[in-house]
């Protein structure tokens, strides 16, 4: 199967999981693709402990953006989990519209790009 | 004519608690239970022990000031206790006034001992520093805050070297997910879990481009070391001796805080003190003579730049040495082969002291399945304060040899 040449592969994590570190965890909640000038964006949003941290202790919610949906599960990685094609947003004006749009209905503090 | 510190003295004992969320313990029954270890390890009673050092360095949330809360702890029999303390690098401090001691021919046998416990503050993160800091804290540094300034670092660097963003944070990745992956092994390690770069990568930011696994925990543990010299190790019954080639400390002295000529780009203080243990333990190209390191990854780019900073990565060529694994495990120099700060967390006190236990181990052939092959020499660093004025310490350790 070939990619678009932007394309990269996408892992679906499982919901609901603490990711821990020695310094606080984030735990990924709800999964979702929204459309942005008609193409699908594939987003998850998670939020973020810091209990532990030596340096203080905080947390927020945070959207990931994978990137713009090219082919949707069409493959699972050695470990059985759903793998999508994505191609994910480079242009930084591109991301800093998406983050500000994301923040403001997701309510979260950090949108990064993948 | 000064000589050094080489093979004067040796390691006879050492003791290290398992480190984390050690609601079970207080502060002295982590010291009593690093010390049996040690005293075991060390075959000596304790009555045998002359002087004894003791590096903490919140005492206000800890056992209090002084040395007595380790000479009442460890019903030492009325010898000289020393409390100290150097940030980061006060468990390695005490290590070097009790070796100090020993060579000095003042006493025959010492102790070094570190514990910090602070999990159970109330809260998290360390605590404010406050008064303590001394009066010219907030003046000279009034709003900023460890990960910022690391942080800060990683651009310097990156800005230095012409690094993309995203290569940086896959290098810094691939440091802790090392680190994660050698921690799974080491039943004292507070947390043994591996985490993939992927999930490394998807964590939130704490301060760019240092999300939340480039971070390290606090914790609780102690550990501690007894030390003689030589001549002394072999007349008690021990046949392999594990030695201290090098100890040296740098201070930063005011010239990164001016912003000046320094480029945010590396630590002056551990560029002068590798240099300077290495010349001490007669090592001469450090790349090939170290056999495996524990440095201070207090925060992933700490580490990548330290690598350089040790002179064993070329200025700018620690993201490539990272990544061909040179670091990792199963590659030259193994690094953080116990854990390191990401799995161990870091009770100030003990930190210097668990990375040369774990350096000790290795040297005898008792590290289990992280026993890398055939080690001659581990270096262990400590930096304490920020990339702008900090503490540094190196000790390298190896086989005794003559």
């Amino acid at each position: 199967m070939t990619e678009p040449a932007s394309a990269a592969l996408y892992t679906h994590k499982p919901l609901g999981e603490e990711i821990r570190s020695v310094a606080g965890y984030y735990v990924l909640e709800e999964e979702k693709t929204l459309s942005f000038r008609g193409r699908e964006l594939l987003l998850v949003r998670g939020s973020m402990i810091v209990d532990s941290s030596c340096c203080g202790s905080g947390g927020c919610g945070f959207v990931h953006v994978a990137g713009y949906v090219v082919g949707w599960k069409t493959r699972r990685s050695p470990e059985g989990e759903a793998v999508s094609e994505v191609e994910p947003v480079r242009d930084e004006a591109e991301r800093e519209e998406i983050r500000k749009w994301v923040s403001e209905l997701e309510r979260v503090a950090q949108v990064q790009f993948g | 004519m000064a000589t050094g510190i080489r093979d004067k003295v040796v390691i006879l004992g050492m003791g290290c608690t398992k480190f984390g969320e050690r609601w079970d313990a207080g502060g002295e029954d982590l010291l009593v239970e690093a010390f049996q270890e040690c005293l075991q390890d060390a075959g000596i009673d304790k009555k045998e022990i002359q002087a004894a050092w003791f590096g903490s360095c919140f005492p206000e949330i800890g056992l209090g000031q002084s040395a007595l809360p380790l000479s009442v702890s460890l019903r030492l029999p009325n010898i000289p206790v020393t409390r100290v303390e150097n940030f980061c690098a006060s468990g390695t401090e005490s290590f070097r006034g009790a070796v100090y001691a020993v060579a000095s021919g003042a006493y025959d046998i010492c102790l070094a001992a570190g514990m910090e416990k602070l999990k159970d503050t109330g809260y998290g993160g360390l605590p404010e520093f406050g008064a303590n800091a001394g009066p010219r804290n907030f003046l000279i540094q009034p709003s900023i805050t460890a990960p910022g300034t690391f942080a800060q670092l990683a651009s310097g660097y990156a800005a230095k070297y012409k690094i993309a963003d995203d290569v940086l944070k896959r290098a810094m990745a691939h440091v802790s997910a090392k680190s994660h992956a050698n921690g799974v092994k080491n039943p004292k390690a507070h947390l043994r879990k591996a985490v993939t770069e992927e999930q490394i990568m998807a964590a939130p930011m704490i301060a760019h481009p240092l999300g939340l696994f480039d971070c390290c925990g606090v914790s609780d543990g102690a550990a501690c070391a007894i030390v003689t010299t030589p001549e002394i190790a072999r007349s008690l019954g021990k046949k392999d001796l594990v030695a201290v080639k090098a100890l040296q400390i740098a201070l930063s002295n005011g010239y990164e805080f001016g912003y000046n000529e320094w480029e945010v780009d590396h630590f002056v203080t551990t560029s002068i003190a590798s240099k300077r243990a290495y010349e001490e333990a007669g090592i001469k190209n450090p790349r090939e003579e170290i056999s495996m390191m524990e440095v201070h990854d207090c925060f992933s780019i700490t580490e990548l730049v330290t690598m350089e900073d040790l002179h064993i990565s070329p200025r700018g060529g620690a993201i490539k040495d990272i990544m061909d694994g040179f670091y990792d495990a199963t590659g030259k120099i193994p690094c953080q082969i116990d854990g390191g700060l990401k799995c161990f967390g870091h009770p100030i006190g003990a930190s210097g002291l668990r990375m040369l236990y774990e350096m000790y181990l290795q040297l005898l052939g008792r590290a289990g399945e992280r026993q890398i092959k055939d080690p001659r020499y581990g270096l262990t660093h400590n930096l304490g304060g920020f990339p702008f004025m900090n503490v540094c310490s190196i000790a390298i350790v190896g086989r005794y040899e003559k």
